[in-house]
């Protein structure tokens, strides 16, 4: 109990100091693959041309450079970043400010000669997505193939001791029962830490039942996650850490499966630029209505500063379900990435499913 | 008060609180030993870095194989 009331305080003393220091920036929509749970909806052309990278710049520049705490990153997302020609470029620029760049991708075109050419332009971090064995990953992806390069990327990665690294899976009702398969051919790549999410319902996610899991499914889910990082901490043999995202509020699974209590950070450390210039908190969230300015009108920094409000309170997710939940003051709302449209109702309690 | 987020952050034992990711996004920075080198060197590096890939500038959407 005194520990819950700390890490509230401790949460409210962070939303008040509201200091930055993980910036998403959606640097191109084009992706070459086609995922059945993509909230981004993605195309091989893309829908917007890639932000240039002097745009991106500019708004970057805007943060004082007292402002920028020694860990401050810049996160590239998409679509599929590799398929900038200028990643490289992209890197360098962002590394000669003195700030860190990390990179979220699906591992189709990480080969050695990318590996190299990135770790000179300075990665520093690297996630890259592996959604089941072969025919479901596949199956997930849209593209055959897919699983076989990203487990080759994963390999590289994992092998590379200069870079933080993880592979995420997001687990669907095609691919649970492959969980300690999953773990097994994670560990045997080298892999130190895989991190499990679950799908919301948005994009082409959003009606398709076999990407969500019932609610026995989810905590069962939990109950997997739980019992590897048990065994991972008896051990104490340096094995693969797993966690589960900080998508949601889990209730009597908190601190059992991830290191830290739940704490949407969105607009509070983490903001993003989005592909078409807007400023928002994860790119997940939606855009339509939680954008809080857009850096071809607006100062980055004057947006972090002034604007985020609906992120920084969350008094008005005290509605619907959420309004006389007795978790509230520890859950606020789950993710801001489960309010949409109309806000008028929590798209996916996590709580709840959990029972 | 951003004197106590100073002190918390600067606490061995608290540190971990700092230690976080988005939901969809990477591991936090760089490993500690190396975050401040300006010239990154690895093993890999040591291959001549190839032009960007022919399959990454040809891509086109009819390439896409949906698998079903």
């Amino acid at each position: 109990m005194f520990r819950d009331f700390l890490f509230r305080f401790f949460r409210a003393n962070e939303t008040r100091v509201h200091e930055l220091n993980y910036l998403f920036w959606e640097c191109t929509s084009r992706c070459q693959l086609h995922c059945r749970h993509c909230g981004s909806d993605c195309l091989a052309a893309g829908r917007e041309a890639d932000m240039p990278l002097a745009d991106f710049l500019r708004a970057l520049d805007t943060i004082p450079k007292k402002e920028r705490p020694p860990e401050f990153t810049v996160v590239l997302t998409g679509g599929e970043p590799l398929l900038r020609p200028d990643i490289e470029a992209v890197g360098r620029a962002i590394r000669q400010r003195g700030l860190r760049w990390s990179m979220v991708s699906n591992g189709w075109f990480y080969d050695e000669a990318m590996h190299a050419r990135l770790m000179k332009a300075g990665l520093g971090a690297l996630t890259i997505s592996l959604d089941g064995l072969e025919v479901e990953h596949d199956w997930m992806r849209g593209r055959s193939g897919s699983f076989a390069r990203a487990e080759k990327a994963i390999a590289l990665a994992a092998a590379e001791p200069r870079i933080n690294f993880d592979v995420v899976s997001c687990i669907n009702r095609r691919n649970i029962m492959q969980l300690d398969a999953l773990h097994d051919r994670l560990a045997g790549l080298g892999v130190k830490q895989w991190r499990i999410f679950t799908i919301i319902p948005i994009g082409r996610a959003k009606d398709d039942p076999e990407m969500h899991l019932t609610n026995a499914e989810f905590t069962g889910l939990m109950e997997f996650i739980r019992k590897k990082r048990e065994e991972a901490a008896a051990a104490g043999d340096g094995r693969m850490n797993v966690t589960f995202s900080c998508e949601g509020y889990l209730g009597p699974y908190e601190r059992k499966v991830r290191q830290n209590p739940f704490f949407c950070r969105a607009g509070i450390t983490i903001a993003s630029v989005l592909i078409d210039g807007r400023i928002c908190g994860c790119p997940n969230i939606d855009r339509d209505a939680f954008s809080q300015g857009n850096i071809y009108q607006d100062s980055l920094w004057d947006v972090w500063q002034h604007r985020f409000l609906p992120f920084r309170d969350r008094h008005w997710t005290q509605r619907g379900r959420c309004t006389d939940c007795p978790v509230w003051r520890d859950c606020q709302g789950n993710g801001m990435h489960n309010w949409h449209g109309d806000c008028a109702e929590v798209i996916n309690c996590h709580y709840q499913k959990i029972g | 008060m951003k004197w106590l987020h100073n002190l918390l952050k600067g606490m061995s034992l608290t540190a971990a609180l700092f230690v976080f990711q988005a939901c969809y996004g990477t591991p936090p920075g760089y490993p500690e030993d190396w975050m401040e080198e300006e010239t990154i060197e690895t093993a890999a590096c040591q291959q001549d870095p190839t032009a960007v890939p022919e399959e990454l500038a040809a891509l086109e959407e009819p390439e896409t194989e949906v698998v079903e």
